[in-house]
């Protein structure tokens, strides 16, 4: 077929043939992609959360929460893949959760510290997180939050974003580059 | 965790307690591992954040000790309807939540079964046969995992220094590099391969620089041409120079094929050791029947 034609021609160049170079895992490259194609089948969210699971907050503010991450996450100097985890926590919580519009920035800070915790070397404190909302919520109800968010994901936050793809996407469309730049993904 | 019934305490570690318990409604055998959260002011500590996850996405795989459920149970919250009116009580009650950890429930581990093996009243050499369909297994399990990791395009992501029980520690860790990756996991593998047929661990240190002597004498002390850039990780020094010792009088029922397997896996490069999904297809496992797996 078509793909196989490609892989033998000569000008095709395998961007997993780097086997110098172990942090790269060549080997499992193709497999770990194909397996994270997987996981975000079986994790979507649902498109319709807002029309039939939600019915006190509106894509506004859900919008304006997205908004207002971004800039926590630039505040504490987060990196990229927390922000996607955060909003990929907080929709998909939202597909199966009805929560009132006083708790929304609740979750989405809740879910940033998880996403923290997974992602950061030195995840920011509760402490930092409620300073954020103005001291809207107390640190004892972000940890409830946790504990909520937490037991009902089944502690499966794992999940595959568009940031994770993005890395492969940029290293294929490079795959002729010396020195590929990863400046590019700011774009 | 009320809908289970604990029978007795099968083990007891720094991080809690383990249970054998027995689900009330249907009857299923679970191990129960009950961690202590230090819960203080900041929630889920960050790696049992991670450990749990990732167990979550990993043990779906036959070869996987298989997680069937997680539940946090915050102290505070369930026993807030009990005293709420004395603020002293609920502040101490606030620093107590747990963990749990609903696991398949497993009689034995390889570790009771090679001392099975070695000690007692019939001491015996572990079948051939077995060892090889054991490490297939573990070879498979690994490779599930490493097939489920995240690939780094760039690799700048430097990790925790203590990882891995020391004696199965990968030389690459234990001279300070914290770029590495699933060649570790590999060098652990070797590891149990040969201590299955010793019925004895291969390097048993019991510091770091001990464990790098035991590696170092049974393998040589490596050579930049070995493995280059290894004089330039971060804790090496210099060490005597030791001569590579034939495998083969460390592990002699191998037979040959097994002992190219291992020397293999108990490469110093990183780069040139074999993967887990390239050991599955050593001639070593030639003669066993792969379908069943």
């Amino acid at each position: 077929s078509e793909n196989w034609k490609a892989s033998s021609d000569p000008e095709f160049i395998d961007i997993d043939s780097d086997h110098k170079e172990p942090q790269l895992c060549s080997l499992y490259a193709a497999d770990i992609y194909s397996n994270l194609r997987v996981a975000e089948l079986a994790r979507r969210s649902l498109p319709t959360f807002m029309e039939t699971v939600q019915q006190d907050i509106t894509q506004i503010m859900r919008g304006i929460l997205v908004d207002w991450l971004v800039e926590v996450s630039e505040e504490y100097k987060l990196v990229p893949d927390t922000l996607y985890l955060t909003v990929h926590l907080i929709d998909w919580f939202l597909s199966q959760n009805y929560i009132d519009r006083h708790r929304l920035q609740l979750l989405g800070i809740t879910c940033m510290l998880i996403a923290s915790k997974y992602e950061e070397i030195c995840s920011p404190h509760v402490e930092e997180f409620c300073f954020i909302t103005d001291n809207t919520y107390t640190s004892m109800e972000v940890l409830r939050m946790e504990t909520q968010v937490l037991n009902f994901f089944g502690f499966q936050i794992i999940a595959p974003t568009a940031k994770t793809f993005l890395r492969r996407f940029l290293r294929a469309a490079q795959a002729s580059y010396r020195n590929p730049s990863y400046e590019l993904k700011y774009l | 965790m009320e809908k289970y019934e604990k029978l007795e305490k099968v083990g007891e570690g720094t991080y809690g307690k383990v249970y054998k318990a027995k689900d009330k409604v249907t009857g299923q055998i679970v191990a129960l591992k009950k961690t202590r959260l230090e819960m203080d002011e900041e929630g889920v500590p960050p790696t049992a954040l991670r450990e749990v996850s990732l167990l979550q996405m990993l043990s779906q795989s036959l070869y996987v000790v298989r997680l069937l459920s997680v539940e946090h149970v915050d102290a505070n919250s369930t026993n807030s309807n009990l005293d709420d009116s004395d603020p002293s009580k609920r502040n101490h009650t606030n620093n107590k939540s747990n963990l749990y950890l609903v696991f398949e429930y497993l009689d034995t581990d390889l570790k009771k079964f090679i001392d099975s093996h070695r000690k007692g009243a019939n001491p015996r050499p572990l079948p051939p046969s077995l060892i090889q369909s054991f490490l297939f297994q573990l070879c498979k399990g690994v490779a599930h995992c490493h097939s489920h990791g995240r690939a780094f395009t760039v690799p700048l992501k430097s990790y925790t220094h203590e990882i891995v029980t020391l004696w199965y520690r990968a030389p690459e860790v234990l001279l300070g590099s914290s770029h590495y990756s699933t060649g570790v996991d590999m060098w652990s593998v070797g590891c149990i391969f040969a201590e299955m047929s010793r019925r004895q661990a291969l390097f048993p240190g019991d510091s770091e620089f001990q464990q790098l002597l035991h590696i170092f004498r049974l393998l040589g002390t490596p050579t930049e041409e070995q493995w280059p850039g290894v004089t330039a990780l971060r804790d090496w020094h210099v060490y005597p120079k030791w001569e590579p010792q034939n495998l083969v009088r460390v592990v002699p029922s191998l037979g040959p094929q097994g002992v190219d397997l291992l020397s293999k896996m108990l490469k110093y490069d990183p780069a040139e050791r074999i993967s887990a999904k390239a050991a599955m297809d050593h001639p070593y496992f030639d003669s066993l029947d792969k379908s069943q797996f």
